[in-house]
């Protein structure tokens, strides 16, 4: 591997970045918690869905297929988007429920 | 009025067809759309409407209703309740809004019934949440909208002449009631009338000191005593709605585990330096899964090149899940490297109509890979973490035999293995919280350098990722922000030794980077609907090419994109690019381009 001063001063740069988004999102998250206290709920497939699908593209509308359809609908986008097995299931069953 | 027999006759036949028509129609979606209320007016049984909130509306319930609504309801019915959540653009009907003071006209108990029951798009969350939640959430719904001024004292039903009807019912129940029947909602509004009634009748009782005996409204039953004619009528009618659910059933979707999607686009591209040009393709995915753990995915990429139709095969493999955190995989799938490629190119998901340099088809890593992977995701504590490892046939290492100008370049549609080396990466990413998610990509494979001073090379590939999406209230609209950069390099290699090809012999480090970063915001808030369907875009992107080799062209593009989207899946692109190119030692070469697309996902 030939790696340049360069590359390192680039990577070095592209993680910082991250960081930053990082402790941004943290304080984000603990300002949120501070408002909350003791209600941490496991998130609904409703807000799975919110979360999780824009992150790359619309939302399609739960009628858009049918129950079969979404389980198969959900098993690709478990691979494509690297869903947890959770986020999936809970996910497809809004979605049935809701077309 | 009276009409000829025949004619009598006549419309008769016309509404018992409609009627075994619709009973078809609805026999058909049964299976689709189960037990939702067909009407357009959405009413709460009298007895559910009548039920009294147990739950105070005190500072927890409403805390409480208002963490449950950020978590289930927002996402449609919006941060404030105006019906303009995310996800609302892709709802039909459009989710109620909220904040609306006529949100006062339901009872507390019509409003529990609706969220445990649902409708159309809106779930029944009678399994999800428990009564108390539901009750919660009531509350908090409450403070979306002002409390109307003239509204009775609370736990008093409303006088009956109070109750105002929901949408159109009582307005149209006079003229509807001359048929001597009465409808369900109809009968649902009578009924809740007289329980208002009712109730208002033991409040005086009770004030002057007498006692009524209980009467359950809900007992009363309106007496149905058909003619022999509409007897007969009914009996005719329900022979035929009985041929006709036969049909229908006949004729019903079987349950096959298949899913056909894709997506295609049609546009024109104008770089100068080069000719414009219309251009068009269509990527079908076909998609099985014979059960819940196997897969099998496929995109074919149907387009034309060098005045011929291509077909290629983007990816097409089979994967297993193992068990929740391990899915295992082969065939020609999309590299999991970066974002790109695998989640990023479809025509409909691309906000601008070309891909960044190095991420193209003609990029720095490979668009696909034949050969195995296994990937998973597993959620720590509350955020996600994600990983992908994949191995497979290796790139192939133009030497210069073929194409001398792409000296040093590597091919990766391999799909014999020349090199009899094969090629192995992966890729790790964390979601800290879900607007976020960054992570880290490499690929490592050996070249067969055979031709030039080395029989074999080294090559790798890594870079980071990052993606940040947010659709909030104070930013009025979605922010998408995502980059990506990857750093390939090859060992140094002397090409064309001994010049037999004509152009060596010529050494260069090896060493290649590009990538892009891409902000793209939609105002998903604003109060006209053509201003939420636009997106605006901003990209830069880079290619640096090693200074030594033949093409050494450095390629870098600011471009400009506007977005209309006609649907959640539809969307029509226009791009302005400033790009510039600069060879070695040149001046740099303008080579701005204007690209037109209208891109459809199915």
């Amino acid at each position: 591997m030939n790696t340049k001063p360069k590359t390192f001063f680039a990577g070095t740069a592209g993680l910082l970045i991250a960081t930053g988004f990082l402790v941004i999102g943290c304080s984000t998250i603990s300002k949120k918690s501070d408002t909350n206290p003791a209600l941490i709920m496991a998130p609904s497939g409703a807000q799975l869905w919110a979360e999780n699908c824009a992150r790359c593209h619309n939302f399609r509308s739960p009628t858009t297929y049918s129950d079969g359809q979404w389980r198969i609908a959900g098993h690709h986008m478990r691979l494509r988007a690297n869903l947890t097995a959770e986020q999936e299931r809970k996910i497809v069953e809004f979605m049935q429920a809701s077309n | 009025m009276k009409y000829s027999n025949e004619y009598g006759q006549a419309i008769t036949s016309m509404a018992r067809a409609i009627a075994a028509f619709a009973l078809a129609i609805s026999a058909t979606a049964a299976h689709a759309q189960s037990a939702n209320p067909s009407s357009h007016s959405w009413l709460a049984p009298a007895k559910s409407a009548l039920l009294k909130n147990p739950v105070e509306p005190e500072v927890d319930s409403i805390t409480q209703g208002r963490d449950l609504y950020s978590q289930t309801c927002m996402i449609c019915h919006g941060p404030t309740g105006k019906g303009d959540g995310p996800a609302a653009a892709a709802l039909q009907p459009h989710p109620g809004v909220l904040s609306d003071p006529k949100m006062w006209q339901h009872r507390d108990g019509e409003l529990f019934w609706k969220i445990s029951n649902g409708k159309g798009p809106m779930p029944p969350f009678k399994d999800a949440l428990t009564e108390k939640q539901r009750w919660n959430l009531v509350n908090f719904i409450r403070t979306l909208s002002p409390r109307p001024a003239n509204l009775p004292v609370e736990d008093t039903p409303p006088l009956a002449s109070e109750i105002v009807p929901n949408e159109s019912v009582s307005a149209t129940a006079a003229a509807e009631s001359v048929d001597g029947y009465v409808t369900r909602a109809e009968y649902d509004q009578l009924q809740r009338q007289l329980l208002a009634l009712q109730a208002q009748l033991k409040s005086l009782a009770a004030a002057s000191g007498q006692t009524l005996p209980d009467v359950a409204v809900e007992d009363i039953v309106l007496p149905s005593i058909p003619s022999e004619t509409t007897a007969s009528q009914l009996e005719a009618l329900q022979a035929e709605v009985d041929e006709l659910k036969q049909v229908a059933d006949g004729g019903k979707d079987g349950r096959s585990d298949f899913l056909l999607t894709g997506y295609a686009f049609s546009g024109y591209t104008d770089i100068k330096g080069q000719a414009g040009t219309f251009n068009t393709g269509f990527n079908p995915i076909f998609l099985w899964s014979p059960t819940e753990r196997l897969l099998f995915e496929s995109e074919l990429e149907i387009g034309f090149a060098d005045g011929e139709t291509e077909l290629d095969l983007e990816y097409a493999d089979l994967s297993y899940e193992l068990n929740d955190y391990i899915t295992v995989g082969a065939g020609k799938f999309i590299t999991p490297f970066g974002i790109f490629r695998e989640r990023l190119h479809p025509a409909w998901i691309n906000r601008l109509p070309d891909a960044p340099h190095a991420f193209g088809h003609d990029g720095l890593i490979p668009p696909g890979v034949l050969g195995v992977q296994v990937r998973g995701a597993v959620p720590v504590d509350s955020t996600t973490a994600h990983y992908s490892l994949y191995a497979g046939n290796g790139p192939m290492l133009n030497v210069g035999d073929d194409e001398p100008d792409e000296i040093g370049n590597q091919h990766f549609n391999n799909y014999s293995d020349f090199s009899r080396n094969k090629t192995f990466g992966g890729r790790i990413g964390w979601l800290p919280f879900p607007e976020l998610e960054f992570g880290y990509s490499g690929q490592f494979s050996k070249l067969n350098a055979t031709g030039t001073s080395a029989s074999r090379a080294d090559a790798t590939a890594h870079g980071p990722y990052l993606s940040y999406v947010r659709d909030s209230e104070w930013l009025r609209g979605q922010l998408d922000l995502k980059a990506e950069w990857v750093w390939s390099g090859v060992d140094p290699l002397t090409y064309d030794p001994n010049g037999d090809l004509g152009f060596g012999p010529a050494t260069f480090s090896n060493e290649r980077n590009g990538g892009y970063a891409q902000l793209a915001y939609r105002p998903t808030h604003a109060e006209i609907q053509i201003a939420r369907d636009l997106e605006y875009v901003f990209r830069y992107d880079r290619l640096d090419r090693p200074s030594g080799a033949l093409e050494n062209a450095d390629v870098s593009r600011y471009t400009l994109g506007l977005d209309y989207w006609l649907s959640p899946t539809a969307v029509f692109k226009v791009g302005y690019e400033f790009g510039t190119s600069r060879e070695t030692g040149a001046e740099s070469e303008n080579i701005n381009g204007l690209l037109i697309q209208a891109a459809m996902g199915f």
